[in-house]
């Protein structure tokens, strides 16, 4: 029995020996101030970023986004959690945070409008429409009425899409005690 | 040492190694089954409260606010402040935050209380650690893998997988698959 014993234990050893060896890559980052991402969201698509900011609003269903202010409370950044990190904690709002992340880019056209609305339509949209958390008590009717407010953006954008901007985390450090 | 002897041993201790991992996973996971209804992590409730009015955006700071949650239990909790909209202003709390319209003086206090044991164990199954709690949650699904195969050889005859057996672990695996069949 002891030896039976002994060969489920190596295994929990050599588990706990194990180191993992993922670094991430953290060449040419830039800091920037929410302000400056929202000016020029563009610039920054696909480059990592460190922004600072206030957490305004942690999504309360399943914590995968988050929104950041600068100085400015009515302009926010979108924080989605990246592979690093399962969900952002509630009690993140109020806190100050520097986020470190990938600038990321949704365009969205026609055809992607179409799918959604498909979707909607069908009951099958599991995703909110550009990224927004769904209202509380938001019915089908309004989303599709966000699907033609979309379209419409497109229409006058007179690029074919509308981009939808975040920033993927990678990582975060509160800037104030818990 | 004979097969079925090793099986049982296998299928003991791995029971006893997994018990902490297949209660805390069992636990949680029937808390994020049901997380479109419910936040598994947080209690969050709402309470509305009404404020005197007039209140006068440039008289709104830190000592003011906190002389309002004074009223409620709050003033320990203040973080930081700023005006939503010109009549709306936010407070952000510690465990929570408090809405106030500036012109009705009705607002609400948002309340944010840990689930205790319940965010822990989340916190684990989400595997929010990652680096070596991965490989120790992967282990123990490998566990589950050993368990569920010793499990099979633990009985004989009537009542083991040549009997009744058989039959409990076919209608388990039919379930998925009706499921499956169902709604893929």
């Amino acid at each position: 029995m002891k030896r039976v014993f002994l060969c489920i234990l190596p295994l929990a050893v050599a588990m706990i020996a194990c180191k993992t060896n993922k670094q991430p890559v953290s060449s040419d980052k830039i800091t920037v101030t929410v302000a400056e991402l929202l000016a020029h969201p563009d610039t920054y698509v696909g480059k990592e970023v460190m922004v600072e900011g206030t957490v305004s609003h942690v999504c309360k269903k399943d914590g995968k986004k988050m929104f950041l202010f600068g100085t400015n409370p009515d302009s926010t950044v979108r924080i989605t959690t990246g592979p690093d990190i399962a969900a952002f904690d509630v009690s993140l709002e109020g806190t100050d945070v520097m986020v470190d992340g990938i600038m990321k880019e949704l365009r969205i056209d026609e055809a992607y409008v179409a799918r959604m609305e498909a979707e909607l339509t069908k009951g099958t949209r599991e995703t909110e429409p550009a990224g927004e958390e769904k209202a509380v008590g938001s019915n089908q009717n309004e989303e599709l009425s966000n699907v033609e407010q979309l379209r419409k953006e497109i229409k006058e954008s007179g690029k074919g899409y509308v981009s939808d901007y975040w920033i993927e985390n990678v990582s975060m450090t509160k800037k104030e005690g818990k | 040492m004979n097969l079925r002897k090793l099986n049982r041993i296998f299928h003991r201790d791995i029971g006893y190694f997994f018990f902490g991992m297949s209660v805390i996973y069992g636990i949680s996971g029937v808390a994020l089954n049901h997380k479109a209804d419910w936040n598994p992590n947080y209690d969050i409730s709402q309470y509305a409260i009404q404020v005197d009015t007039p209140l006068v955006v440039s008289n709104i700071n830190k000592d003011f606010l906190n002389g309002i949650l004074q009223n409620y239990g709050e003033d320990k909790n203040y973080r930081k402040h700023y005006f939503q909209d010109s009549s709306t202003v936010r407070v952000f709390l510690k465990g929570g935050s408090m809405n106030l319209d500036l012109r009705t003086g009705k607002g609400f206090i948002e309340t944010i209380r840990s689930r205790p044991l319940l965010r822990e164990f989340n916190f684990l199954h989400y595997n929010s650690i990652r680096k070596l709690w991965t490989w120790f949650a992967d282990l123990f699904a490998l566990g589950l893998i050993v368990l569920a195969v010793t499990g099979l050889f633990m009985v004989k005859g009537e009542y083991g997988i040549t009997g009744r057996g058989a039959w409990y672990t076919l209608a388990g695996l039919l379930i998925p698959l009706i499921f499956l069949l169902l709604y893929l």
